[in-house]
């Protein structure tokens, strides 16, 4: 029953998106995000759904009227450039070659729509719609994980949380989720407030108050570490436009005490880890695999292909003779623990291990170049404060924040690559070449009006 | 049913904001941004280096200065004759 919903859902999409060939990419959004073809048991499992959208997608940005206003800036080159070089990294370097090609399968698709996005957003209400499909698409996960950790506290571990479907890929893995449950709510409240589609009235309010509930929610539910870091960078980051810090301060800390005694104590425990990390195991084997990485890298400065953590061996000492491995080594001193194959759980040191220093600084200009622009944007359209403009300067910061976000919590998870912030990262460079032009019309003086001026003061 | 009511929820706005998009032509009009007059002051709407900063400038005329009169220049006051403390 639920896949024929799907595809008759999924049907209807492709129909009225022939009215609006730009709604196609945020189909193929919808698909990315969502994965319809995970949620259903037959029919939609074997047709390649997504890359009927993406087609769809490219035709109909080619016969877009508005297709002129597309730029193509340094930082689409440079994800260009990171796609010539993994393609080749995967099929030339790679130290394990079955795993980076299954990677490169994913990586390729989210890399191609990233360069593509901008191509098709050249409007501030396609941007709206674009941003709102990502929010939706995350909520379908978000909200459901909200009302299980509600009524029950979430899950008894880390990743037990079982969010639509039980899967550790996408979305649908627990820190990533997290993450990005996290970094959505600057766009949320940017859409609440400058958003056309749907009015600011008090259903909006309700409901994108119950969404922003649900994210704060998620690293609750899922136990992810990260997802708390990700909460505190963004209390510093909202503080920073705050009206009166004084009170955002005190409501902040009034919160967390607050919330407190509601927390599970499974959660507390876990989170109370973060301070030291020796005698954890998942954080002790992640510092062994960054040093590993590190001594890697130093002998491949080209990085060793997608996956290449793979071939790692890792030895390290649990602090803490308390949390023993096994029951008989409880008390004994520090635990020896010897480990292999372990990912990197980091986004910078994946770059690095993957594809090197050079796959690195492409990574870190695509991401960091972005954030730079973004407050540069919002920097000049907050002292410009024209009519009209209102939204501008409070979305570069919206996603300025959810970049900043992603760059703070890839510490702790190996999402380089992932679609959702690629994409949000696509959206911010069209947003930017969207601003350019309309700064460029808006000084546009025709040749013989500035004739006519000249020999006027003659 | 959580998962079902999420999906349910998540979807039908998704299926909004498709007949939002395509129902709703004015959504998708976009008015001309508002002209700059470059003839004047553009200043706010370029990023100020501080070397670009307006510095005061000294104005230098070919006019004279005001003649000093007895009234207005204390150090040019003669004594009078016959006063005490002159």
């Amino acid at each position: 029953m639920r896949d024929l919903i799907f595809v008759a859902f999924l049907g209807t999409l492709f129909l009225l998106a022939f009215r609006r060939p730009y709604l196609f990419a945020m189909i193929y959004l919808y698909i990315d995000i969502v994965a319809p073809q995970r949620l259903s048991y037959f029919l939609l499992n074997s047709i390649p759904i997504s890359l009927i959208a993406f087609g769809f997608a490219v035709i109909g940005a080619f016969i877009d009227d508005k297709k002129m206003d597309a730029r193509f800036t340094a930082r689409q080159g440079a994800m260009c450039a990171l796609f010539a070089y993994c393609a080749y990294m995967t099929y030339t370097g790679a130290v394990s070659p079955l795993a980076a090609l299954d990677k490169w399968a994913w990586v390729s698709k989210s890399l191609i729509f990233a360069i593509f996005l901008p191509f098709v957003l050249h409007k501030k209400f396609r941007f709206e719609v674009a941003i709102l499909t990502y929010v939706i698409c995350a909520s379908a996960l978000i909200v459901t994980g909200g009302i299980k950790t509600a009524a029950s506290g979430g899950g008894d571990g880390y990743g037990t949380l079982v969010i639509l479907i039980d899967d550790n890929s996408g979305l649908y893995e627990s820190s990533i989720i997290a993450l990005v449950a996290i970094a959505i709510i600057p766009l949320i409240l940017w859409l609440v407030k400058y958003g056309t589609v749907f009015k600011r009235d008090w259903k909006v309010n309700v409901y994108a108050g119950c969404l922003i509930f649900a994210c704060l929610l998620i690293p609750v539910g899922t136990q992810a570490r990260t997802g708390l870091v990700c909460i505190a960078v963004l209390a510093v980051l909202l503080l920073r436009f705050s009206k009166r810090r004084f009170v955002y301060l005190g409501v902040i800390a009034a919160l967390g005490v607050i919330s407190i005694p509601f927390l599970p104590a499974s959660f507390t425990d876990r989170m109370s880890t973060i301070t030291d990390p020796k005698a954890d195991q998942s954080a002790s084997t992640r510092l062994a695999v960054w040093a590993w990485t590190w001594e890697f890298v130093k002998q491949n400065p080209m990085g060793g292909g997608f996956d290449s953590f793979r071939i790692n061996k890792i030895s390290f000492e649990l602090a803490d003779s308390d949390k023993p491995v096994t029951l008989d080594e409880a008390g004994a001193g520090p635990v020896k623990v010897q480990d292999e194959a372990r990912a990197f759980h980091n986004s910078y040191f994946e770059m690095l291990g993957e594809h090197g220093f050079l796959g690195l600084f492409l990574w870190l200009f695509i991401f960091v170049g972005t954030i730079a622009r973004l407050e540069i944007i919002q920097r000049r359209y907050k002292r410009r404060n024209l009519e009209g403009e209102e939204w501008v300067a409070p979305l570069a910061n919206a996603l300025q924040n959810f970049l900043i976000i992603f760059m703070v919590g890839a510490n702790f998870v190996g999402i380089a690559f992932q679609p959702f912030p690629l994409g949000m990262a696509s959206i911010a460079i069209a947003f930017d070449t969207y601003l350019t032009r309309r700064e460029r019309e808006q000084t546009f003086r025709p040749i013989s009006s500035m004739m006519r001026r000249k020999t006027a003061s003659a | 049913m959580i998962d079902n009511l999420s999906i349910l929820l998540s979807h039908a706005l998704l299926l909004f904001l498709f007949y939002q998009v395509i129902y709703r032509d004015d959504l998708d009009e976009e008015a001309p941004p508002p002209k700059i007059n470059l003839d004047a002051d553009t200043s706010r709407y370029r990023p100020v280096r501080a070397a670009q900063k307006v510095k005061p400038v000294k104005v230098e005329t070919n006019d004279a200065p005001p003649p000093a009169t007895n009234r207005t220049n204390t150090a040019a006051k003669k004594p009078i004759r016959g006063r005490r403390d002159a």
